[in-house]
Parts: structure tokens; C-alpha cells; sequence
């Protein structure tokens, strides 16, 4: 009968949302979806639709998606974009590894995984995450930054500086390079040169000189090392 | 002597007090029992109160600080016949659907706490808190370390003192027939009978060290264990206990990062006068669990007579130094009430956050580290514990336990769980919970130590009823009656 074939659905599908009914649109996708639920096709523009319409259901649905089809790589990336901070912690976690095994190699999606690691404070596994497509995206500042500020906080100061100064190269702002420059040249206790960036830093004022203000109060070496008379040694 | 063994009801107010020299004591007891009287609490239990049947959530933070004082609520609530379980705090969180219904205590009040308080009781709980975070403290204005919702979400209030329940009534809008001022547990720890068991801990430390001096730092926001001060400042927002659109909030921040610079200062400076003057003199520096221990290494690298030192059972330290130093830190407070000598330096005694310690109000205090280092080469003896000036902020009952009023209030309290659901837990296996290193730091005991731990405990509160411990998951145990076996 004309009109209730799947492929009819999804004709009758696009065409509603090109026409801004979203909601006839994801009810004909879904139907498509569960009748044959590795449908790919239908389950990415299924996610789009719900997407377009900014319907609370969009995670919802990446998430129904994904248990559909788990090997559906697209599925997980719609997932990873619509998930949001507040969820479970754990949740999260799963999420983000499942999704690193079916995304590897693909630099937004990798660096999506990484912030997510690193919303967790997992740094360890966020900088090892983000370093695997840092050869393939080279050039991919934002990848480049967030792997210089998970290296700092696993203290692994010298691959950071060499993160930032890639991240420098490839475009970041003066003032994140900065704030992270100064923090870790603290961190690797060179205070002359972190005293010379946060004076610039400073004088730049807004947020930057705010967030410079509370690294200053960092303990330095000469705290500890105070002779009897009061001065630094 | 009060062996915690007797019954929930007896009446601390009857007693002779052996430390209120001025009368002072025996009319803060009065007041706090007339208080107490005066609440809507609950139908008081009978004398023979049975909590058969009934489960304990005590959640931990901190082995140091707050394990044992909940072992010493477990073995009283356990001789009750309650199943007690105790340790890692995120694993409750993570999995009060799946127990069955009880009462569960919390640590603190801040936003975390108080959202897994929320969770706890969406299971069927009850939920009871003693806010460790306020140990010690005579004022909650530094950093904000309370939700407002607290009220909304939480049963019992446990208060350290009279001071604190004003401001729970006041501040927090508690009602008062929630708040039950008890004490802190961890008061419990310092005095008879259970001081004996800290004198046997201060051994190995004593063996190790011979003769010294202990240095307690407290710098956790300026030499922070996760790098620098900004790291920090992110982790007080994110429990929001400091607000940064509020420059009120932000000025409170700068002004305690200002304060532990000048602390260190002093106490860097306090540590070489001492060196000049005794130079025979062993100086234990004992970092705080939240700082940076390595740069302290790397400051006294090299140096024979500065010892740095990572351990977090503070009080056996304590018990075995000469004297204690320290620089506004909650450890002094304990140190005092355990006996031993403490020096409290205070370079800046006008700072709201000077003030803001308890431990600032007694042992010896002193302005400057060059006097401090005099007055520490000279021989003194330790100043007699008194704590009618203390009072006010922590209650100290020469006659009953903290724990004793705890457990009290807490077997109250689960008289209120809803009886048709206590019998069955309900998720077995449980979810897992993942510590990372910082939470490893902070809590990482086996059963052996627990079961070490509860025994020393029994021993000094002379309890013979046995109970046993189970192992539950990676720093989580039960603890119940050992006639009653398995999981129920």
C-alpha cells in the first residue's frame, strides 16, 4: 500500500522536517527505527530531527540510539555531544570509554571524549586520550589545550609546556596561554619567569588578572626556607 | 566509669563532674539539658531500647580524622543489635537504593553532601549529619560550608555545641526539634578510657623519632596537594563554598590565602629559631593530608634535624611529641584536650580567620615564632586540659561520651524508618565505586585494621559483646552483632 513502506516513512520524513515539522518527522523515523533497528540512516536523522527541534528528548534519544545500535559510530557521537555535566559521573565515564574505542582516529571526537575525562578529573586517561590524534590534527588548537592542561594536572609538566607551546602555534589566545604558562612555571618552581608573565597578565586586567591574583597566593619554596631572622634563604 | 555499655537513657546531668573546677560546666550542663528538654524530640526510647534489626550508614571521608569515631558509634549501636555499615562515603552515595532502609550519618553540609543526602532519602533513609568540617572552628563565615537546602534534606542535626545550634536554628533555618547538641565523637578519642589506646599508637612514633617536636602545618589553599591555589580555588567553587561573582565571598578567599602566607612565614621562621637554639632538638614537620608534602621535602632536603613526615594518624604523633606546634589548625585543639603540651603561633591574632579557631583559644599562644622557639626550648610542662571556655563551641561532658549522645540520638531517629521495609537489602551485588588517588589517600583501610581498630576500642570502653566485620567492597564493612551471621 502507498505510503507505509519504511522507505516511504523516510521520504515522508525528510520532507516533513524540511518543512519544520519535526515532530511528524520523528514519529515516521521512528517507526522506521523500530522495525529495523540497525538502520542507520534513519537513526542519524532521527537524532538530527530531534536535534533541530531542541526537544528535551534529544539525549533521550542518542542514548536510545546507541543501546539500538551500539556499534553505530555516529550513535555515540551524537551521544558524547548532547552529554551534559550533570549526568552521573559513572555514567559519563561509560559513555566516554565506549565511545573512544568506536571513535579512535576522529580529532573532534576524541577531543570531545577528553574534555569529558577531564569534566570527571580523570586526567590521566584524558591526556593518554587526547594524545592519540594529536599526529592526526596537528593544527587543532582547542585538542593542543585541553592535552597541555591535563598533563599539568598529572604533573607531567614538561609534556604540558611542549602542549601549550604547540597550542600557541596553532592559534590560542595570548591570555589562556598566559594564565597556563604562569602555572606552570610555578609548578616547576621558575618564578622569575612566571613573576614576568603574571605582571603582563595583570596588566591586562578583567578575568585574567582575577585568576592571576589567586594563582599569586600559590606557596613558593622561599616560604619554606626562612632563615631565624625572617628572611628567604 | 561510664563504659558507654549502659543504657541509651541515662541521665549525664546527675553526675559529679571532675573538670569543672568553677561550677561553670555544671550550668552549661543544665542549660544543655534544659535545651535538650525543652525540643519536640521524639518519643524518648525505653531504657532498653532494642535496635535489632535496624541498619547504621556511617559514611567516611577521612581515615584519620573520622574512622575511628565511627567505629566507636558502631560498637555501641552494635551492641545494640544493629548492623552497622561504615567507610567510604561515595560508595553510600552510589548505592542507597540498594540498602535497605536505615538511618545514614554524613560528615558535612556543603553541596555534595547534601545532594547525597537528598538521594538517600529518595531510597527510604534517614539521614543524620555531624559536620566534621566545623571541628574545631568558632565561626562558619570563612568559607561557606553549608547548603541552604541542608535543612530540607537532612533529619538530625548533630551539634558540636550551643554555638552551633544557634546558627543551624538561626542561619540554616533548622527547626530545633532536629538538632540534638552531642559533641564531636572524635572528643571521645582524647580522654579517659579511650586515651589509653593513643598512648599505646604513640609507640612506633616514639620508637622511630626518640625525642622531638611536631610541626602540624595546615596550608591547604596556598601549597594544596593538587599544585597551586587556583586548583583549589576551582574545588571551592565547585562545592561552592566560595562564590566567584560575590566579592564578599572572593575577599574572604584572598584573605585566607593571606593569612596561611603569613602562617607559613611564621612557622618557617619559628622552625630555623629553633634549629639555632636546640639544635640537638628532632623537628617532626607533619604537612596537612591536603597539602603538598614534596615541597616541604625539597625545603628541608638534606637537613638531619627536620623530619617530614606523611601519616595520617595525627593523634598518635601528637601523643608522642615533646610538644605540638601549629598554625591555626584543628590539631591543636585535639592535642590540647589529649594533654599534651601545644603551641599555638599566631602572627596575626586580629585576622577574622585567627579568630575563627578554636585551637586558637587554648594551649600556649604566641605572636612571635622567635618566642615560640624560646618558650618551647625552655621546659614546660603541658597546661591541664580546661574546657569551660571552649564550651560554648563544643560540648565536652565529663560525665557521658559524645558518641553515647550520638548513638542515642541516632537510634531515635531510626525508630522513624519505615518499618515495613527493614528486613531486606535490596541490591546486592553493589555498584563499585572507583576511588582515585586523592580518595585512596584519604581512606584505604582493610579489614584488619578496622578489626584492629574496633578491638582497641572495646578494650577501653571494657564491652564485651563480640561483633564481627564483613568486608562489603574496597573500604566498606559492616559491622553486627556476632550471633547475627550472613547479610540480611
Amino acid at each position: 500500500m502507498s505510503g507505509s513502506s519504511p522507505l516511504d516513512w523516510h521520504k515522508r520524513a525528510v520532507a516533513s522536517a524540511r518543512n519544520g515539522d519535526y515532530d511528524q518527522a520523528f514519529d515516521l523515523l521512528r517507526r522506521e527505527i523500530l522495525l529495523d533497528p540497525a538502520n542507520q540512516a534513519a537513526l542519524g536523522n532521527a537524532f538530527t530531527v530531534s536535534a533541530r527541534s531542541r526537544s528535551a528528548r534529544t539525549a533521550e534519544l542518542a542514548a536510545w540510539a546507541v543501546r539500538l545500535s551500539p556499534l553505530f559510530t555516529p550513535g555515540w557521537r551524537n551521544l558524547l555531544s548532547v552529554l551534559d555535566a550533570r549526568e552521573a559521573p559513572a555514567r559519563r565515564r561509560a559513555i566516554a570509554r565506549h565511545a573512544a574505542i568506536l571513535t579512535v582516529g576522529n580529532a573532534p571526537d576524541t577531543r570531545r571524549i577528553g574534555e569529558i575525562f577531564m569534566g570527571l578529573g580523570d586526567y590521566a586517561r584524558a591526556a593518554q586520550t587526547l594524545s592519540w590524534v594529536t599526529v592526526m590534527a596537528p593544527t587543532d588548537v582547542a585538542l593542543w589545550f585541553a592535552l597541555a592542561q591535563s598533563r599539568f594536572q598529572i604533573r607531567d609538566h614538561r609534556g604540558a609546556l611542549h602542549a601549550l607551546d604547540k597550542a600557541r602555534d596553532a592559534g590560542l589566545p595570548r591570555e589562556q596561554e598566559l594564565f597556563w604558562r604562569a602555572r606552570l612555571l610555578l609548578a616547576t618552581r621558575r618564578y622569575d619567569e612566571a613573576d614576568a608573565i603574571l605582571a603582563e597578565a595583570r596588566r591586562s586586567g578583567g578575568e585574567l588578572a582575577a585568576r592571576c591574583r589567586i594563582l599569586m597566593h600559590t606557596a613558593r619554596l622561599s616560604d619554606f626556607k626562612i632563615d631565624s631572622k625572617g628572611t628567604s634563604t | 566509669m561510664s563504659t558507654g555499655a549502659d543504657n541509651l537513657d541515662d541521665d549525664p546531668g546527675t553526675r559529679v563532674n571532675w573538670l569543672d573546677r568553677g561550677g561553670i560546666l555544671a550550668k552549661a550542663f543544665r542549660m544543655t539539658k534544659d535545651a535538650e528538654t525543652e525540643t519536640k524530640s521524639p518519643p524518648a526510647p525505653s531504657p532498653t531500647l532494642d535496635l535489632a534489626g535496624h541498619a547504621f550508614y556511617l559514611l567516611v571521608e577521612d581515615a584519620g580524622r573520622e574512622l575511628s569515631a565511627r567505629l566507636l558509634m558502631a560498637i555501641q549501636l552494635a551492641e545494640r543489635g544493629a548492623e552497622v555499615w561504615i567507610g567510604q562515603q561515595l560508595w553510600f552515595a552510589a548505592n542507597f537504593p540498594a540498602l535497605k532502609p536505615g538511618v545514614a550519618l554524613f560528615k558535612g553540609m556543603n553541596m555534595p553532601q547534601v545532594a547525597n543526602m537528598r538521594a538517600a532519602r529518595l531510597a527510604g533513609h534517614r539521614t543524620a549529619v555531624i559536620d566534621e568540617e566545623l571541628f574545631g572552628l568558632t565561626d562558619t563565615s570563612g568559607k561557606r560550608l553549608h547548603d541552604h537546602r541542608a535543612a530540607r534534606h537532612c533529619d538530625l542535626f548533630l551539634a558540636e555545641g550551643e554555638h552551633q545550634r544557634r546558627f543551624l536554628e538561626r542561619d540554616l533555618g533548622v527547626p530545633s526539634d532536629q538538632i540534638t547538641v552531642s559533641g564531636n565523637p572524635r572528643v571521645d578519642l582524647l580522654r579517659p578510657p579511650l586515651d589509653g589506646a593513643m598512648e599505646r599508637a604513640a609507640g612506633p612514633p616514639r620508637a622511630r623519632m626518640g625525642p622531638f617536636i611536631l610541626v602540624n602545618t595546615n596550608f591547604g589553599a596556598i601549597n594544596p596537594h593538587d599544585q597551586d591555589a587556583f586548583n583549589y580555588f576551582r574545588r571551592c567553587v565547585a562545592i561552592q563554598a566560595v562564590d566567584p561573582t560575590a566579592p564578599d565571598s572572593m575577599r574572604n578567599f584572598h584573605d585566607l590565602c593571606a593569612f596561611e602566607t603569613s602562617n607559613l612565614r611564621a612557622i618557617s621562621s619559628f622552625i630555623a629559631e629553633t634549629r639555632r637554639l636546640a639544635p640537638d632538638r628532632k623537628i617532626v614537620v607533619r604537612p596537612h593530608p591536603a597539602e603538598n608534602p614534596d615541597i616541604w621535602r625539597e625545603a628541608h632536603a638534606g637537613d638531619s634535624q627536620v623530619v617530614i613526615i606523611e601519616d595520617n594518624r595525627h593523634l598518635a604523633w601528637i601523643r608522642a611529641a615533646d610538644a605540638m606546634v601549629h598554625t591555626s589548625c584543628t590539631t591543636g585543639l585535639e592535642g590540647y584536650l589529649l594533654g599534651a603540651r601545644v603551641i599555638g603561633l599566631v602572627p596575626d591574632p586580629d585576622s577574622p580567620w585567627s579568630r575563627r579557631y578554636l585551637s586558637n583559644k587554648v594551649g600556649e599562644i604566641h605572636t612571635d615564632p622567635k618566642t615560640a622557639a624560646r618558650a618551647l626550648a625552655e621546659s614546660h610542662a603541658a597546661q591541664g586540659a580546661r574546657t569551660d571556655q571552649i564550651q560554648d563551641h563544643l560540648r565536652v561532658n565529663p560525665n557521658e561520651m559524645a558518641s553515647k549522645s550520638v548513638v542515642r540520638a541516632l537510634g531515635r531517629l531510626s525508630q522513624n524508618v519505615a518499618p515495613t521495609q527493614q528486613r531486606v537489602h535490596l541490591g546486592a551485588p553493589f555498584r563499585p565505586f572507583r576511588a582515585n588517588q586523592r580518595q585512596l589517600d584519604q581512606l584505604s583501610v582493610d579489614e584488619a585494621e578496622v578489626g584492629n581498630r574496633l578491638n582497641a576500642l572495646r578494650d577501653g570502653l571494657g564491652i564485651d559483646t563480640p561483633c564481627d566485620i564483613e568486608t562489603i567492597d574496597a573500604n566498606v564493612f559492616r559491622v553486627f552483632p556476632a550471633s547475627r551471621n550472613g547479610r540480611q
